[in-house]
């Protein structure tokens, strides 16, 4: 029985990494289902092994990709969740209701299919103009995102760790800048949605004198991604800091203070 | 709440449900991490577009057989390109390639998504550096049976063929490299 339990234990690492056979992977998980501790054990390694496909540098796909797969499968939405479409269903037969009817009814329903056809053709025209709209704020942001990654390749830029206080310890984070600059980009993790009404606020810290580097909230994860800009180069600074602040920030830290590191 | 807010496994709940609009939202999250990864495994676009296509067609298919105590959606999805690609290759009676050489990976654009927001693009691009740097980090041998299990789908028999190791020695350096692996982007502050 020993025996039998340290030739599977021997396979937990393959079975994170999805390397057994079917028949291996039976036998894992029966012993798992009956070993707690096993569990627990393959759950550690289940964490490395998660992380391995982040080693491929993603890659954009072609458009046409995208409007395939979704053609494919609005099609099979049609097919196999047809209550969804029946609004339209419903309409149609409604419509052909009308039909048989009077041939001034035909005529009146022309023209409300015509006044209909150019409030749509308004409608299309002032949704290009939003589109258009769209169009130009996105090429904007494309611009900023690119020129936030080509900061984090430039020669001289330093990642500095950032760290949770006794309060917060699971935060985490890393300031990345030149520390010449006077910006950086700051990502943090590890952080709880704050109480209704409160707020982090992120401090540049020098000597005993913290200035505001601005307010944020976190998303469903727990992180943030910000982009600071102080008033002098950051290696003048000695430490940064997070505090929970009331909403719109304070002058100076009020309230606990999650996340404190030495540059 | 708009569906670009929903966690991944609340648009899964929507998938299964029936909504294309939903799949569509999880598409624009992970299709470049997937496209990346069939990439590595192929180097093959027209391979690796077809692995894309059909992990996001099995997504909306399975969606319904997602359990999340049985690991993250992004694991998910990845198992699922990854079963394709292998399976792609077994078909062609050919590897995938193993090597985590960035040169395989230069070899194709990475053209920013309009759609992505600048938060999660430098996260990712955070997370890749993270991960790779953890991975490079692993003694070579270690590293190797992780690559070949992982992305050239080998067993560990075929494993320690291969190298010329006992299977017990493959089984070691397995364990070894996962848990230093572990240790390596805990240091690195890794939160994927």
């Amino acid at each position: 029985m020993a025996d039998l339990d340290d030739r599977l234990e021997e396979l937990l690492p393959f079975y994170a990494l999805d390397a057994l056979s079917d028949e291996e992977r039976e036998q894992v998980e029966a012993y798992l289902d009956a070993n707690p501790a096993a569990r627990a054990r393959l759950a550690e390694m289940q964490q490395a092994a998660d992380a391995l496909p982040f080693v491929a540098t993603p890659v954009e796909p072609p458009i046409q990709l995208k409007a395939s797969l979704m053609a494919r499968i609005e099609a099979d939405a049609r097919v196999r969740f047809p209550a969804q479409r029946e609004s339209s269903a419903k309409s149609g037969r409604l419509a052909r209701l009308f039909q048989p009817r009077a041939s001034f009814a035909f005529a009146g329903l022309c023209l409300i299919v015509a006044v209909g056809a150019l409030a749509w053709a308004l409608t299309l025209n002032t949704e290009m103009t939003r589109l258009r709209d769209d169009v130009a704020a996105l090429r904007e942001e494309v611009a900023d995102q690119n020129e936030l990654l080509a900061d984090i390749a430039r020669p001289g830029v330093q990642t500095m760790q950032i760290v949770g206080t006794e309060i917060r310890p699971e935060a985490h984070g890393n300031l990345i800048a030149n520390p010449d600059t006077e910006s950086a980009i700051v990502l943090l993790g590890g952080l709880s949605q704050p109480e209704p009404g409160k707020v982090y606020q992120f401090w540049l810290i020098r000597g005993d004198e913290p200035v505001s580097a601005g307010t944020f909230t976190v998303d469903d994860q727990g992180r943030a991604a910000l982009v600071i800009t102080a008033q002098e180069a950051i290696r003048l600074f000695d430490a940064v800091g997070v505090s929970i602040e009331p909403e719109g920030g304070s002058p100076q830290p009020t309230g606990d203070i999650v996340m404190l590191s030495t540059l | 709440m708009s569906r670009n807010e929903l966690s991944d496994e609340q648009l899964l709940a929507q998938i299964a449900a029936g909504s294309p609009g939903a799949l569509e939202v999880l598409y624009d999250r992970y299709a470049p991490a997937v496209l990346g990864l069939a990439l590595k495994l192929t180097s093959d676009q027209v391979a690796a577009e077809e692995v894309v296509q059909e992990t996001f067609w099995r997504a909306w298919r399975n969606a319904h057989t997602y359990q999340t105590q049985r690991g993250a959606c992004s694991s998910w999805l990845f198992g699922i390109a990854r079963n394709l690609t292998i399976d792609l290759y077994r078909r062609r009676k050919a590897r995938p390639q193993t090597l985590l050489d960035d040169a395989s990976d230069q070899r194709f654009e990475n053209v920013p998504d309009p759609d992505a927001d600048v938060a999660e693009s430098v996260w990712t691009a955070i997370q890749h550096t993270q991960v790779r740097a953890a991975v490079n980090s692993l003694p070579d041998e270690q590293r190797q049976v992780i690559e070949l299990a992982f992305f050239a789908g080998m067993t560990r028999q075929e494993i320690a063929e291969m190298t010329g190791e006992p299977l017990g020695t493959v089984h070691t350096r397995a364990r070894l490299a996962l848990k230093k692996l572990r240790e390596a982007l805990q240091s690195e502050g890794f939160d994927g």
